[in-house]
This record gives C-alpha cells, structure tokens and sequence, in this order.
C-alpha cells in the first residue's frame, strides 16, 4: 500500500473528511517496517465530543492515540489536526528535576507564560513544589501529568489510561477536567477501561476491534 | 498549527537552563568522566615509571585517547533519563524547533562537562611529564576538540537512545567518528612539545568542530524522532 496522492494537501483544512473537526483522519494507515499496526482508518473528532476508546489489553489503544499524537513517523493517508496534546504512562515531566521546575521546563517549551502554582492547586499537588517526581506516588505522578496536559492548552486531548493509579477524588479530577474540556469546545480521546458514559457527558463508545491490528483494515467510523 | 508561535529561542532556553540544573543535580555525569581521567593518567604514569622520556613521547596521544573515553562516560546518560520519564516523546512532540532544543541541551552539556576536561586534563598532563610549553596548546586543543566529540557523541546517544543499556554500543559506534579529531589534536601538541608550528591542527580542529556544529543538532533531532517511537 502506497501513501495516497492527497497526503500532503496544500489546505489541510480543504483535505478533512468533514469541515471543522479538531482532529480528522482519512484511510489513515500506520506501519513499523513491514507491519501494519492498522490502516484504513476514518474518523472525525468534532469540538465538544469525548471519546472513549475500549477494548482488550493490547488491541492497539495506545498505538492509535501515538499514532494521532505525531510520535510515529511512518504513516500514510490524510491527518488534519489542531494542536494536541498527549497523556501517555509516563508523566513527561523530567525526573532530575523539582515539580515546579520540570512544569516550568514546560512552560519554556511551549513559550507558555501561564503561573504555575494555580496548576499545581488544581491537580491537589500545592505542597509538593520542590520534590522530585520520583518522590511521587504514582498516583501523585498521574496528577503531575494532568498539571503538563494543562499547561499545553491543546484543543485535542489524546489521553492513555487517564484513570490509571489514581484515587476516587483524582477520578472525578479527571472527569471534571474533560468535562470542562469539552465544554470549552476541546475534544478528548481516552484510551480506557472504565466507560465514560455517566461520567462525562456527549461520550461515545468507541470500541477498538482487536482485528485492528490485523491486515484487514478495520474503519473506526466511516466517515459519511 | 498553533495560533501563538513560541519566540524561535524558547527551546533552546528551555533545555538549555534544564541540562544545567539536571547536571547539578547529577554531579556523577561530570565527575565520573574526570575521575576516569585521573586514573587512566595515574595508571600510564605507573606503567611507564622507569622511563619518563618516552612517557612524555607519548603523553599528548594518551592523555587524548583519555579524553575520548572518558567523554563517552557522559554521553551514555544524555537521551537514556529522559526516554524512562516521558520527557523525550514531549520534547518531540512538543519543541519547535526542536533542533534548537537539541542545541540549548548540546551547549550546556559542553559548557559543563567539556569544559572541566578541558581544566583537568592538561593538569593531568602534567603527571605525563608533558613539557610546559604544550599544556597551553593541549588546553586549546582540548578547547577546539571537545565540542566535536560532544556533537559527534550526541549522535550516538540519541541513534542508541531506544536501545537500553548501550555504552558499549555507544563507544562501537562513535568512536571511529572520534579519529580526526584524535589526530588533529596530538599531531599539534606532538609539534609544539617539539617546538614546531602547531596552529594547522588548531585550525582543522575548528574547522571539524564548525562541521559538526552544522550537522550534528538536526541528526540528533531525526534520531530522536525515532528513538522516541516505543
């Protein structure tokens, strides 16, 4: 399979599969040396709307939201997206430095102005400016997380496991933050186990099929 | 893309004030390459006790083979941390440009760690017996040489990034890059010890390190782009 003519449009606007969707992907295809991961891929995120995406352990969740986060280079098809931001396993703030420190990293990166102690309160982590993420638990990491995935102010979250480590309180947190997310006219993505319906409202279920994975290609949703 | 562009210097800021402080916070990643230094030296300096004459014939190529090796020291560490913690796939996803990240991360590393073998070594030197007259040339070639061996290294560490435990790797695969470097360098100290012209490898030093400066941060940049896919 071949990249299609209309990878590399001159108006990625022009090239979505529908007209102001954040993140819109056509007969997306990824592939590592000669494996394809999945292919055939359609779908349209539109502002406002909060994905989850189901299914078993190794189905290819996180290859997808990698994938749509632009960590794979050698893909094919058309993807048209706003900035987005990505919540993998691993925090992402630097471990040899203090929170406050390696959220300011950040800050510096993205040429972000924004205070950070507000952040770090909104996540419950206030107190804990100067220890090493390494300190943290690993529920008090995923908050940390979430304080990065704030910074970003990104129109697109891509989120893997959001809930993972995370006690009942960091639960609602998160629903809360995708909540308000979408309501500000964000769009979410979240690879998990927990379904979202009752917990965060205009959720889909959308289930990644195992056969994804497989050599026949497998449209998410087909784009009408 | 983003509506706000960040001012083109942001990454390079950026990395460059976290390499210092993640370097403070590591002191191993600088003091173990000196210390490998002063042990190579010492253990020349005894093997060679019998006859300081021909100890310091030799003494600008070991103690810059020394260099070489105890640079490696450092560069195993450069990508491996931040691959563990996450911040590698952001700062690939998230720099713009990213060659500039690269570049503040480069400078700073060189600034701390080359610039200690740069003060240590010809101070080591001295213990080889190296005539006077050639430490201030070994200082300058230590100071046009090293950030070759920083850049070329970062190349190295970043292909290597993905790949777990890689030292030995690491050194297989840049040291054979390091062997102009290592002959520019001891041929001008070798002439100014015999008290010949020795600025044609200054300049050649230069000039390499010019080169690498131009190549090095957009290979690091590709390599990390890649050891950053899990």
């Amino acid at each position: 399979m071949t990249a299609s003519p209309s990878a590399n449009p001159p108006h990625p606007a022009s090239a979505s599969p529908s007209a102001g969707a954040l993140l819109s992907v056509r007969d997306y295809g990824c592939r590592r040396g000669e494996r394809w991961l999945f292919e055939g891929l359609c779908l349209a995120l539109d502002p406002g709307s909060c994905w989850a995406l189901t299914g078993p352990n190794g189905c290819g969740k996180s290859t997808l939201l990698r994938s749509l986060a632009g960590l794979f280079q050698d893909t094919t098809g058309v993807l048209a997206s706003e900035p987005t931001a990505y919540l993998g396993h691993r925090s992402g703030v630097p471990r040899l430095l203090g929170v406050i420190d390696g959220l300011r990293w950040y800050a510096r990166l993205l040429g972000s102005t924004q205070s950070l102690s507000p952040l770090l309160d909104r996540v419950g982590l206030a107190g804990y400016e100067h220890a090493r993420p390494t300190e943290l638990s690993a529920g008090q990491q995923r908050r940390l997380a979430l304080a990065r995935l704030l910074l970003q102010q990104a129109p697109v979250w891509l989120l893997d496991e959001p809930y993972t480590a995370l006690d009942p309180a960091g639960q609602a947190l998160v629903d809360q933050l995708m909540t308000q997310h979408c309501a500000d006219g964000g769009a979410v993505i979240a690879a998990t186990h927990q379904p979202l319906a009752g917990r965060v409202p205009a959720d889909q279920d959308h289930t990644v099929r195992a056969g994804m994975l497989a050599v026949d290609p497998v449209p998410l949703v087909p784009v009408p | 893309m983003s509506a706000d562009f960040a001012p083109a210097g942001q990454p390079f800021r950026a990395e460059f004030r976290r390499a210092l402080t993640e370097l403070l916070a590591a002191p191993a990643d600088v003091l173990n390459p000196l210390v490998f230094l002063f042990i190579g030296v010492t253990l020349f300096a005894i093997g060679f006790a019998g006859d300081p004459g021909v100890l310091a014939a030799f003494a600008p190529i070991v103690i810059w083979v020394l260099v070489l090796l105890s640079g490696l020291l450092s560069l195993d560490s450069l990508y491996q941390r931040d691959l563990e913690d996450g911040s590698l796939e952001q700062f690939v996803l998230l720099a713009e440009p990213g060659f500039l990240g690269v570049l503040g991360k480069l400078v700073a590393h060189w600034l701390v760690v080359g610039g200690a073998l740069c003060v240590v070594a010809p101070l080591a030197a001295l213990s080889l017996s190296l005539p006077t007259q050639a430490l201030w040339v070994l200082f300058l070639t230590l100071l046009a040489g090293t950030p070759t061996l920083t850049l070329i290294g970062s190349v190295g560490a970043a292909l290597t990034v993905g790949l777990g435990r890689s030292g030995m790797l690491l050194a297989l695969l840049v040291l054979p890059f390091y062997v102009p470097v290592l002959i520019f360098a001891a041929s001008a100290v070798t002439a100014a010890v015999a008290g010949l012209p020795h600025s044609a490898g200054l300049y050649w030093l230069a000039a390499t390190a010019l080169l690498a400066l131009t190549v090095a941060p957009f290979a690091v940049q590709a390599a990390l782009r890649i050891g950053a896919e899990p």
